[in-house]
């Protein structure tokens, strides 16, 4: 104990060391400080970083698997209707359950809502214009999917 | 250990290279991770790819008359649906579209299904076609009456691929009349025909075929021609030899020296006369094979063939060109095997120009 006494002694009456003591306290406090602000900010941009890069790689891969067909377009004149349906069969080939979102003739879209197509499955969508098709006329019919990929066509209709 | 703890110097020093490593090791982790799934994201599109290409491949054509062997099978109607496969793939039929095109009422269109339990009408058979048929028979059993179609009343016939690829043909089609013997020439069982799309060509900046009466802009680039040829006879397969020739003779009056370029027969694959797409004539294994006629009143003569000529020597890829701004005079010579004997002939083809 009193050994203990006498050493404390010594190192407060000693004149020298107390700086070095302080430096390397400091020292060691800014590395810890400086060390864990780097690593949280370096965690932080590379979890964000993985995030995005994870969302875009499994986004990108689903639309990838789409592949759908438009297999056949019906022009046909329902009764008291003046010429204005038409019945599109669209076929899912491809490896991804399919969501249609659109349909768009000559440029206007005629049909939202969301059909869902497994992989093989084969689904008509039957619409009606709000303008009759021309007999013999070309007309062009896009098919989008919910995930953004779009099927394109040009279809006559019956003479 | 002692000593390390009672070290004044130092401490920082480790602990800085201790956050250096563990960011090392991070930043080494998200590459890691990175690579994976650029890999996996890779693979899938490779595999897409694939499932493209072989879309791609399919390719079928409906022989006339397009419907042959009408039936009946207990009240319902039966026929075949004639088809060659030009595609290198084997094809999967998924669903046949029987569209009534004079019709717009409800009952226009016939969906005739695959062949399948529970189903006892408006289905198809023997669906699979393989590459290189050329004369497959689906057979449809429906309550459709196909019989009855005509010219002015026809239908339009969808047939969908399980890949989602759609052919379609409309029945019975309509034949022109023939323009007295203008339209083409037949020598020995071959039929060559006139008509304007019967002659195409590409050179290496023109890789789509297009017609070749007149080749405009040409400037002295490598060519290949395409022409179409039929087997007339019924009996037997004609079989190309590796000497078939397209000989263009140049007219001295066009300030041409008057030689000869003969081009020779090269592999069906060929598409353009190109270091990687123009692949030389075998002869032994991959020869043309001009399939006999399967039906003798088909007024067409057969099922054509396209044949390719591209090569500078005989059963080799070493491109040919022709010169600018000159009238050539076409001969072919054919060689071939009919009938397990040999024969060869020369035809007087077409007379083509160049023009810059």
């Amino acid at each position: 104990m009193k050994k203990h006494r006498r050493s404390a002694r010594r190192f407060i009456g000693s004149r020298r060391a107390i700086s070095t003591l302080l430096a390397n306290v400091l020292v060691v406090t800014m590395v810890v400080a400086l060390g864990t602000m780097l690593f949280i900010w370096t965690t932080g941009v590379m979890g964000a970083y993985q995030g995005g890069a994870g969302l875009w790689f499994s986004t990108r891969s689903e639309v990838m698997k789409e592949r759908l067909a438009i297999e056949e377009v019906w022009f046909t004149n329902v009764v008291g209707q003046d010429h204005k349906n038409v019945t599109i069969y669209i076929r899912n080939v491809g490896a991804n359950q399919i969501k249609i979102s659109a349909v768009y003739v000559n440029s206007t879209q005629v049909w939202t809502g969301t059909k869902a197509l497994e992989v093989g499955q084969v689904d008509k969508i039957s619409l009606t214009l709000t303008t009759s098709w021309g007999r013999g006329c070309v007309t062009y019919i896009s098919v989008a999917t919910l995930r953004g990929n779009v099927v394109k066509g040009y279809w006559q209709a019956p003479f | 250990m002692k000593r390390f703890a009672r070290r004044r110097k130092g401490i920082g020093t480790v602990l800085g290279a201790g956050y250096f490593i563990i960011i090392v090791l991070a930043i080494f982790n998200l590459i890691m991770w990175e690579v994976t799934q650029y890999d996996a994201y890779q693979q899938l599109v490779n595999q897409m790819n694939q499932v493209d290409q072989e879309r791609i491949s399919e390719n079928l054509e409906f022989i006339d008359p397009g419907i042959t062997d009408f039936g009946t099978l207990g009240p319902n109607k039966c026929f075949n649906l004639t088809i060659q496969s030009r595609g290198g793939i084997t094809v999967n039929t998924a669903r046949l579209y029987f569209y009534n095109y004079s019709d717009t009422s409800s009952n226009a269109l016939k969906i005739i299904e695959k062949a399948a339990a529970g189903i006892s009408v408006n289905y198809f058979t023997n669906g699979f076609i393989n590459p290189g048929e050329s004369n497959h028979k689906i057979r449809v059993v429906t309550t459709l009456d196909m019989s009855k179609a005509t010219a002015s009343l026809p239908y339009i016939i969808y047939l969908v691929t399980e890949r989602g690829r759609t052919f379609s043909t409309v029945y019975p089609r309509t034949i022109l009349p023939r323009p007295g013997n203008m339209g083409f020439i037949d020598i020995g069982p071959l039929r060559f025909v006139f008509d304007y799309y019967s002659l195409n060509y590409t050179t290496t900046t023109q890789q789509t075929p297009i017609p070749g009466w007149v080749i405009k802009p040409y400037s002295g680039q490598a060519i290949m021609f395409f022409v179409k040829v039929i087997n007339v006879a019924s009996d037997s397969d004609i079989k190309l030899k590796r000497i078939c020739n397209f000989d263009c003779f140049e007219n001295i009056y066009t300030g041409a020296s008057g030689k000869t370029h003969p081009i020779f027969i090269v592999d069906k694959a060929s598409t353009w006369p190109g270091g990687s797409t123009m692949f030389p004539y075998d002869e032994v294994n991959k020869p043309y094979i001009l399939p006999k006629n399967p039906d003798p009143n088909n007024p067409q003569g057969g099922i054509s063939t396209i044949i390719k000529f591209g090569a500078a020597t005989p059963g080799t890829a070493t491109t040919i060109s022709l010169d600018e701004n000159y009238v050539y005079l076409i001969f072919m010579g054919f060689f071939y095997v009919y009938r397990g004997q040999d024969y060869g002939i020369t035809i007087p083809f077409v007379a083509i120009q160049t023009q810059s």
